[in-house]
């Protein structure tokens, strides 16, 4: 399952080049935190079409605005690896001190934003060579992290102090803290930028925060323990997973309520959303679960390697700013 | 000499308290039991009633029965102890998930862990106990010593699961 299958993607490829409009967001790269691999997982057809190992202990992966690189982070090694999209290979290693969780690139691919979960900050890297940038106090423990798709804004989580810093990407400054449940984890940035969702892990809720004011509008009631969070493009409505129960809530962000609970695989963690489907890692049974919004029920489970945590749908703009 | 080996433990706890570091660990342990699910779920499904079946629990202190938010004290045989609550509790399908609240690395060398036990019908009319979950080292900075590292948490909680599925099955299985 794991091989390569060169003449598929090759012909994937051809067909990327072809059709650029109907082939956005076709590849959804998975990173498998046991088995050290990233995958690329072709949506339309299910399977896994290439696969690369990275060094040990990958969590998160985000891409560039072009979509020609993608960023793993390794929080127990010390890292970043950039990988090349085109050949699905590691062409830079970012050391960096302390343990990179969540990272997300700006607008322009210029810079690599990154939560250090034991540094208790936000540090800017260049992009290309991993060159320390400027860097940011955040709360304790910051995971998740998004940047506006259009403004200057960086969100990140502090699991352990209950919010969210807010820090302008250009200064590096802290500009405000925004109350959140218990322990939020994951963060999503809806694609106006005018709506966040925060994943509050130990409270068993999500924070949604209008980014207009950087107030909490409601708390919504998930359950167990939420850890991923995703917000449509088409709707803005979320989907929240829930590790304990084993299933993903969407909410009705126009209801402020939840509209559907639908069981998927264990542990599930990370959620991104595009045309029309979520896609959720379950972290326990290695899998991933496809969830079509509209039917609101799971469609398809694709067995993956062990441990699946960060995903990326490439070229969905929710999905860039994770 | 043992007071501070106690006492260096205690900083790291505090250092690390509520700490969920990014690397999780798996733990599953799961058992075939003659005896029917129901059978089963009578012994394993009260959230309160660990000593009841588990060896290493000396006795637990519960409250909220058996809804979600109710919680236990479980006390190791060492006197150690650990609060849990109960996330899920789904009597329809014999499962149930719990979760820990501030580590004790008296009680288990773990900064956190969430655990789901469940019973499914077996082979002729018998019943596996499947007992899995996601936890984190007990010390969840970058250099942990040995007895607080990934394999030392694994290993531990591992035990724990297997030792107490080994006396379930003990309990229930005619002699």
């Amino acid at each position: 399952m794991l091989h390569p299958c060169r003449s598929f993607a090759a012909a994937i490829s051809l067909s990327l080049f072809l059709m650029p409009l109907q082939s956005k967001a076709t590849n959804l790269f998975v990173v498998c935190q046991d088995d050290a691999l990233v995958l690329q997982i072709d949506t339309r057809t299910s399977q896994v079409t290439r696969s690369v190992t990275v060094p040990a202990g990958p969590a998160m992966i985000t891409e560039s605005p072009d979509h020609k690189a993608l960023y793993v982070t390794h929080p127990e090694n010390r890292m970043i690896t950039k990988i090349d999209a085109a050949t699905l290979s590691v062409a830079v290693v970012m050391p960096l001190e302390g343990m990179p969780f969540s990272a997300v690139t700006d607008q322009s691919g210029q810079f690599l934003y990154v939560s250090d979960w034991n540094g208790d900050r936000i540090v800017r890297l260049d992009a290309g060579s991993g060159k320390f940038a400027g860097q940011a106090a955040a709360g304790r423990s910051p995971a998740g992290l998004v940047l506006e798709h259009r403004g200057n804004r960086l969100y990140a989580a502090n699991r352990e102090s209950n919010s969210i810093t807010v820090i302008d990407k250009n200064s590096m400054q802290r500009i405000s803290e925004i109350r959140a449940g218990e322990a939020p984890f994951a963060l999503a940035i809806s694609s106006d930028d005018r709506i966040l969702v925060a994943a509050n892990v130990r409270s068993g809720d999500a924070s949604i925060i209008e980014t207009a004011t950087l107030k909490p509008l409601a708390r919504i009631r998930i359950g167990g323990a939420p850890y991923g969070a995703a917000i449509a493009a088409a709707n803005g409505s979320a989907a929240v997973s829930e590790q304990h129960g084993e299933t993903v809530s969407l909410i009705d962000m126009t209801a402020q309520a939840v509209s559907a609970v639908i069981r998927v695989g264990r542990y599930p963690e990370t959620v991104v959303i595009g045309q029309g489907s979520a896609y959720v890692a379950n972290w326990f049974s290695s899998d991933i679960s496809v969830i079509d919004l509209q039917l609101q029920k799971e469609t398809a489970r694709i067995k993956v390697c062990n441990g699946p945590r960060g995903m990326v749908l490439a070229g969905e703009e929710s999905a860039r700013a994770r | 000499m043992k007071r501070i080996a106690l006492i260096s433990v205690m900083s790291i706890v505090s250092t690390f308290c509520w700490a969920h570091g990014p690397t999780p660990i798996k733990v599953d342990q799961k058992i075939t039991i003659a005896a029917d699910p129901a059978a089963v779920w009578a012994v394993v499904g009260q959230f309160g009633a660990i000593a009841n079946w588990h060896p290493g629990i000396k006795y637990a202190a519960a409250t909220g029965g058996d809804t979600v938010g109710a919680e236990r004290i479980i006390t190791f045989q060492n006197g150690a102890t650990l609060k849990e609550s109960l996330d899920e509790f789904d009597a329809s399908s014999l499962k149930y998930s719990y979760r820990m609240f501030d580590p004790n690395l008296e009680a288990l060398p773990v900064s956190s862990y969430s655990m789901t036990l469940s019973v499914h019908p077996a082979g002729s009319g018998g019943s596996e106990v499947e007992w899995y979950g996601r936890l984190y080292r007990g010390d969840t900075g970058n250099d942990p010593p040995d007895a607080l590292n990934d394999d030392a948490a694994r290993t531990a909680m591992s035990n724990f699961m297997r030792t107490g599925l080994q006396a379930l099955k003990s309990k229930l299985e005619p002699k």
